[in-house]
């Protein structure tokens, strides 16, 4: 509820300017109408948004909410919008100050609200060769919030694409007000402290990670800094199966024929192949969700695809970096080698496809992949194949050699429903894991189409948890409910028991995390 | 013209699919398989053209960036201090908004209000949302303003002020309208009839900065060519009417201007003004009627005809400095001139010449446009005083332009001489040349 006193201890905190009052405003920051049947429910809304400048602002803040029992939901550009039901939004925004860059050592300290593209731009201006991990969050995303972003949806993580291995040391504000500082930053006047994670007892650093500021409000995070690769190749592999698939992502990544230079943290997109249209050169008329097979088929046969008829078709697009041109030469022949003695799998080339843009597709994932020119985001490639409309989606991680088996169930239910579930994956943790998104079109305010997706989704999401050991990310509703249903017991434990002692009062974000009862006062 | 080494290089160069926007603000229709109905359809039926755009955004966030110049921060309004990537001030809130009012979730407010007039209408959101998604958050911003002007609670009160100026004195600054052509030197008839070219000297040139009224003449005479103006007859062009919502008096000022000019039977309408360029290249198609007998050019457009024709010989160095060009949005942006404000200085004898990182398609607005130097100057002054300080740091010493309102905003954050800049139109420069 909204508290004029509340209100007016914010604008004293950060003046006037730098507090949102109202509903109109706010809705605009909160509103997830990427997520939204129209029409709608309306949105769970804080009553401020409160924008602080630095740690001594976000200090006051929570001394602030503590008094008042008010509860205090931390977003950096909040373009990732969990609910949010009352009380503060904390916006990190105009905490965006690069405090150090490091070239010698690799590393890069930095307030929490400092963006991909304003970081590249700082890199940029200073001609500092360096880059961060990709990842497939906007350019103007927090990288401080996604490479903590690993987190409790509700109740369950599963977004690990190994980006948390970045942050070797961070300053946060507990809920109760205090600034701390982990690993050996715990001990200021360290040598390593932005550059060793592991200070003085447990790593406390990972407790931030995954928690989605239900824990404390990260400030500032000291993060590693990669070379940044000399030569880049794209290499884009047609495989007619998915278990060939499977196989193959892992052997590419073991096999170092994709090496990259920021340990292990490359991306691999894999492109379902219906998810294509129109993006990459396919017109088609129809809903992406009224295709039949053989509309597949036809799909196959202009592209060139392998395989035939409406067998599902995949694009394993690969981008090496490479530390030389003559490097990536030399690899050239090493992916002769391995082609040749996989035949399952086909160099897609202008030649056998002639129907795919090569040279945009190429010039996008340079460009926008966050790869080789280490730009941050990879927006066209994700949003490939879209057409206008409304995309659903789930995601989460499964083990690498799951993969076939969530994909056999996924595709099936999908066309059982009359969808069109579209893969997209990014091999994480060196190749071990695949974070897995599954988009399936839908025409914005189509009753229709959200009623298959509904249908689908309630029968798919229980069968691949169970049958292929799929880990959901951002988790409510029904999915929470399935993994619910197999989570250790000890993990929940030990989970509250943590959240108690650094948050007695309950203020932050009470609504996500395990759901402890939260009273408003 | 010899290009100065830069300091940024220009990635986008490098990528040969770069799209400008092509709307053409409210005259999209919705696609036929979007059927949406909302509660309050008919509250704002006024929001209906912005439904098609409003519902297909990602909220993603690119409209404030630019994705080809280094992804730098573009948008104006997300930039400015107090509002510093406020989602209601970038493209996504605008099209939030028009999603939150039809569907009753939020109602008009003077902040809202707020939220939609502190917007030049510059059309980056635009762009950058067309490299992805393809939804025009300037599409929800119009039809923001037009359903706040019908509620009564809009437009700002500045904006309502230069409404009854140009209702009473034909111009927004309230200069008395015999004043016009008072910078006019050259002796020129004006409303000959059968002229070949009706030059339009627009509000801001003759009112704010004449030198470029000046410079235009004295080319059209360096030309030999056949030209007229309206002299009393010239109403203002109706441009910050429409862009502030207040259709109904700028279609009466657009008529008056249309009607005058067929009378005179040219062929060519030219302007030196983007506002007004623009709003004679697209008013038949915002206000109905039939697209005009003669042709419509940016000043820019007949010079660089004129250059590559022989018809104009720039025989001398217009000056020493390094220059740059900022891409008026009406012309750039918006309507896709790009080339030819840049065949004009490369046509000036040994002129330096260095590009914005911002350029082009992904030119940062000087932020007066729009009715925004009127209602907020603190926003134009904002956008001014960075265009200004990355003038600098591309190294260049000269910021030309091609439109009066563009030069007068970088001019008053200039006066004081705080970053050392020369600022001025492409014409003056060529001008120069000619001498």
């Amino acid at each position: 509820m909204p508290n004029e006193l509340v209100l007016k201890e914010l604008e004293a905190i950060v003046g006037p300017a730098n507090v949102i009052s109202d509903p109109g405003r706010i809705f605009s920051e909160v509103y997830d109408a990427w997520l939204q049947i129209f029409p709608g429910k309306p949105p769970k809304m804080p009553d401020y948004i409160v924008r602080p400048a630095n740690e001594l602002e976000v200090q006051d803040i929570m001394l602030m909410a503590n008094r008042y029992k008010v509860p205090v939901h931390v977003a950096s550009a909040y373009s990732y919008k969990l609910p949010c039901y009352s009380g503060i939004l904390l916006q990190t925004v105009r905490m965006n100050r690069v405090h150090e860059v490091n070239v010698e050592e690799g590393y890069a300290v930095i307030d929490a609200g400092v963006t991909f593209n304003q970081f590249y731009r700082y890199l940029r201006s200073k001609n500092i060769d360096l880059v961060i991990p990709v990842t497939t969050a906007p350019p103007n995303t927090s990288i401080v919030a996604n490479f903590l972003f690993k987190g409790i949806g509700m109740n369950m993580t599963s977004i690990s694409d190994g980006n948390q291995e970045a942050i070797m040391a961070l300053e946060a504000v507990l809920p109760t007000g205090e600034l701390v500082h982990t690993g050996s930053w715990s001990l200021p006047i360290s040598s390593c402290k932005y550059t060793f994670d592991l200070g003085f007892g447990p790593q406390l650093t990972r407790i931030f990670v995954g928690a989605l500021g239900t824990l404390g409000v990260v400030t500032k995070a000291a993060i590693k800094l990669w070379p940044k690769p000399k030569a880049l190749t794209v290499k884009l592999l047609g495989i007619k199966k998915c278990d060939e698939l499977a196989k193959n992502l892992s052997k590419v990544m073991y096999t170092k024929l994709a090496p990259n230079t920021s340990g292990g943290h490359w991306l691999l997109l894999v492109l379902h192949g219906t998810n294509i249209a129109p993006y990459w050169g396919f017109d088609q008329k129809k809903k992406l969700y009224d295709l039949t097979d053989d509309d597949i088929a036809k799909m196959r046969e202009y592209y060139g695809f392998p395989g035939e008829g409406t067998q599902y078709f995949y694009i394993l697009a690969c981008t090496p970096h490479y530390q030389s041109e003559d490097e990536a030469k030399l690899w050239e022949k090493y992916w002769s080698a391995y082609l040749s003695s996989h035949p399952e799998v086909t160099e897609l080339t202008p030649d056998n496809c002639p129907g795919i843009k090569f040279g945009e597709i190429e010039a996008s994932l340079k460009m926008y992949g966050g790869i080789g020119e280490g730009e941050p985001g990879n927006q066209r490639i994700r949003y490939c194949g879209w057409v206008p409309g409304h995309i659903w989606s789930f995601y989460g991680s499964v083990g690498n050699s799951a993969l076939p088996k969530l994909h056999e169930i996924t595709w099936s239910v999908g066309r059982k429903h009359g969808l069109v579930p579209a893969l997209h994956t990014i091999p994480i943790n060196e190749g071990r894991v695949s974070h897995v998104r599954y988009m399936v079109p839908i025409e914005r305010g189509d009753g229709e189409g959200v009623k298959k997706y509904a249908a689908f989704f309630g029968e798919v999401i229980p069968r691949v948890i169970r049958e292929s050991g799929f880990v959901p990310a951002r988790c409510f509703g029904l999915g929470a409910k399935v993994v619910s249903q197999h989570m250790d017991p000890g993990f929940f434990e030990l989970y509250q028991r943590i959240k108690r002692a650094v948050d007695p009062n309950n203020i932050m974000a009470p609504w996500l995390g395990f759901n402890i009862p939260f009273e408003y006062g | 013209m010899t290009e100065v080494e830069r300091k940024i290089p220009l990635t986008y160069k490098n990528i040969d699919f770069v799209p400008f926007i092509t709307h053409a603000s409210l005259d999209k229709t919705p696609r036929e398989w979007v059927n949406i109905t909302f509660p309050k359809d008919n509250e704002y039926p006024d929001l209906a053209a912005a439904k098609f755009e409003a519902v297909r955004c990602w909220v993603c966030g690119q409209c404030e960036m630019s994705s080809m110049a280094n992804w730098a921060m573009n948008c104006p309004t997300a930039t400015y201090p107090a509002h510093y990537r406020q989602a209601a001030y970038r493209g996504q809130g605008k099209h939030m908004t028009v999603l939150g009012l039809l569907q009753g979730f939020i109602k008009p407010t003077p902040e809202l209000v707020d939220v939609a007039y502190f917007c030049n209408l510059c059309g980056n959101c635009t762009l950058q949302c067309s490299m992805g998604i393809g939804s025009d958050p300037v599409v929800s911003v119009m039809a923001l303003r037009r359903t706040f002007v019908k509620m009564g609670i809009a437009p700002p009160a500045a904006h309502r002020r230069f409404a009854n100026y140009i209702k009473e004195y034909h111009n927004p600054y309230a200069e008395p309208p015999e004043n016009r052509f008072a910078w006019l030197k050259k002796s020129v008839e004006p409303q000959k009839k059968g002229a070949e070219i009706l030059y339009f000297a627009g509000c801001t040139g003759p009112y704010r900065t004449p030198d470029v009224c000046d410079a235009t003449v004295s080319l059209l005479s360096a030309a030999n060519a056949d030209f007229t103006v309206l002299g009393g007859e010239e109403w203002c062009c109706g441009s910050p009417l429409y862009m502030t919502g207040l259709w109904e008096e700028a279609k009466e000022t657009y008529e008056h201007n249309i009607a005058k000019i067929e009378e005179l039977g040219v062929t060519r309408l030219i302007t030196s003004c983007a506002g007004c360029y623009r709003q004679f290249h697209e008013g038949y198609r915002k206000f109905g009627g039939s697209k005009p007998s003669f042709e419509v050019l940016h000043s820019s457009q007949l010079f660089s005809e004129y250059l590559s024709s022989g018809r104009l010989k720039p025989k001398s160095k217009a000056t020493d400095k390094v220059v740059t060009y900022h891409d008026p949005c009406h012309l750039g942006r918006h309507v896709g001139v790009f080339d030819e404000p840049r065949e004009i200085l490369s046509n000036i004898p040994e002129l330096k010449f260095v590009e914005f990182e911002r350029t082009a398609h992904h030119a940062w607005c000087c932020g007066a446009g729009a009715g925004v130097m009127s209602a907020y100057p603190e926003l134009a002054n904002f956008a001014a005083t960075e265009r200004l300080k990355e003038a600098k740091m591309v190294g260049a010493s000269y910021v030309s332009s091609a439109c009066p309102f563009c030069v007068l905003n970088l001019r008053r954050n200039e006066e004081s001489g705080k970053f050392g800049l020369e600022i001025g139109d492409i014409l003056q420069l060529l001008d120069r040349s000619m001498r």
